[in-house]
């Protein structure tokens, strides 16, 4: 315990917290690009995938068990990654005092950007889960159904269509993917993986992997923006509608918005 | 007889004139300034360090304070000198500050020179600044034990030569300071793991390779310098060349020894 205390005490063993915590993001956000390319296969599709999501090892763990532990792990390593470059960022700055007329000679715009993208990233994440996991932030086209618990489709659809909903998140991904590439490498650095011979491929690799999360997150909105993704059926009941009381009334209401 | 003017003349060759806008600290605990020199006649073959000297002999001869700055050797090899020039440490180019010639800059260009100054390097004196935290990492474990006695025959220990490459560019490291100058986080990272990868790479550094690694990164947060961020900097700066792979070696190291809970022979500690 002493030792792990030392360790953690040191800036070499908080980076590897920074580094873990950003791997398990990392693998995060791989999979939730993937997911939603879900998307493509048409509203079906994507809400019986989020459905599924919540389904994962229910047969021995009960609904939504294995999710919440998913859940729970990320939250841990937001806070963590959050604190604990708080903790760093503190030490750099004492180390640094005096900040004169220094010129930038090899920094990346990406490592430079490291605190802008990771603070854009923090508060993009609080609205983002506000806008489609709560639905507390609800803007939609005018014309589309509003937020609708379960309606994955339905739900991004109508907030894609306003275009600056859709310009928002493509910004953002680019934040995201900046912050990955610089992460991507850096924790290959700190976890002391990197070597000369394969420098080349870990730099490329990160660059690679930051520019596919780059198209697949913005293909969904740009296509939505663009109506490559068609409208969701107006009576889209993908997954066991009576599952979110979804009833014949509030339909009749949205339909009647429309005309 | 010769007169002053002509005395002062530089012998035949080409001259520039330059301004010198160098950082200005009476002591650690005084508040610096810039102040402007203007420099007319500077020999083109003059090296950068021999224009300072003209600068401070023409200041002494005002009865004015010099400007306080660190040299020795002014080969390049010794670590000593150290100057910010244009916001870059040791100035463009891959070298020391002593190996920047006047040849390189542009006449009537003015050039802004200031120490090497980070938390853990507090200004002495105008350009002089206190680099004692290498040292104090050195003592905390650069070092390997060997027995005192006749000198061992040199081929009974065969090193690969892919190994000897790689150490031998570690050890290039003279220590000068560069790496923490140029970090945005004032981090030493580059220069210890540059001190850990040459002694940890060959089997003479092998008994106390945990240990050592413990001693100087701890040793290193202790002193006060930042954190690395993979800026690579202090790379760029470097006037050795030397790379930040030993960074990632050097964490790789730490976390291998904190795994193992240090050195299992070799401990000379008397507990």
């Amino acid at each position: 315990m002493q030792r792990l205390m030392t360790f953690y005490d040191t800036s070499i063993g908080k980076k590897l917290v920074v580094a873990v915590t950003g791997l398990i993001m990392y693998g995060f956000i791989i999979g939730h690009m993937l997911g939603n390319l879900k998307a493509f296969g048409g509203a079906t599709a994507l809400d019986q995938y989020a459905e599924m999501l919540r389904e994962i090892g229910a047969s021995f763990l009960g609904n939504t068990t294995f999710l919440w532990f998913a859940r729970i792990v990320l939250i841990v390593a937001v806070v963590a990654h959050v604190v604990t470059i708080i903790q760093l960022s503190r030490r750099n700055r004492a180390s640094r005092p005096t900040r004169t007329v220094r010129r930038r000679n090899a920094s990346t715009l990406a490592a430079t950007w490291m605190a802008i993208s990771g603070t854009l990233i923090l508060v993009f994440i609080v609205i983002h889960l506000a806008q489609f996991t709560f639905g507390w932030i609800d803007i939609h086209k005018t014309g589309t159904e509003g937020f609708e618990y379960g309606a994955v489709y339905s739900n991004i659809w109508g907030a894609f269509n306003v275009w600056w909903v859709a310009l928002f998140y493509v910004v953002m991904m680019a934040m995201v993917c900046m912050h990955v590439y610089h992460g991507a490498w850096s924790m290959c650095q700190t976890l002391g993986v990197d070597a000369p011979p394969r420098n080349q491929m870990i730099r490329g690799g990160a660059a690679t992997i930051a520019i596919i999360l780059f198209i697949g997150f913005c293909s969904v909105p740009v296509a939505m923006l663009t109506n490559a993704l068609s409208a969701p059926p107006i009576d889209e009941m993908a997954v066991e509608p009576q599952k979110y009381e979804r009833s014949p009334q509030i339909m009749n209401v949205s339909e009647g918005d429309q005309g | 007889m010769i007169s002053q003017e002509t005395q002062n003349q530089p012998p035949a060759g080409k001259t520039i004139s330059l301004t010198i806008r160098a950082w200005r600290q009476a002591r650690n605990k005084r508040k610096g300034h810039f102040a402007e020199y203007a420099l007319d006649r500077i020999p083109i073959d003059a090296s950068f360090l021999e224009m300072l000297d003209i600068l401070n002999e023409t200041l002494v001869q005002k009865g004015e304070d010099p400007i306080a700055f660190e040299s020795d050797c002014r080969e390049g090899i010794c670590g000593t000198c150290g100057i910010v020039v244009d916001g870059l440490p040791h100035g463009p180019g891959q070298c020391t500050t002593c190996q920047l010639q006047i040849r390189d800059f542009k006449d009537g260009a003015t050039i802004t020179i200031e120490p090497f100054s980070t938390g853990a390097f507090p200004v002495i004196k105008d350009l002089v600044v206190d680099r004692s935290g290498l040292d104090r990492i050195i003592q905390a474990g650069g070092y390997v034990t060997v027995h005192s006695g006749p000198k061992p025959e040199p081929n009974s220990i065969p090193i690969e030569h892919a190994v000897v490459e790689d150490a031998l560019d570690a050890s290039a490291c003279i220590g000068c300071g560069a790496c923490v100058a140029a970090c945005p986080n004032g981090s030493s990272s580059l220069f210890t793991s540059a001190k850990i990868g040459h002694l940890g790479l060959l089997p003479q550094g092998q008994p106390e390779r945990n240990a050592r690694v413990k001693n100087m990164v701890e040793s290193m947060d202790e002193e006060g310098f930042g954190s690395c961020r993979n800026y690579a900097e202090c790379q760029a700066s470097c006037p050795k060349g030397i790379s930040i792979k030993y960074i990632g070696r050097m964490n790789a190291d730490y976390i291998k020894a904190t795994i193992s809970g240090g050195d299992h022979r070799g401990d000379m500690h008397a507990t």
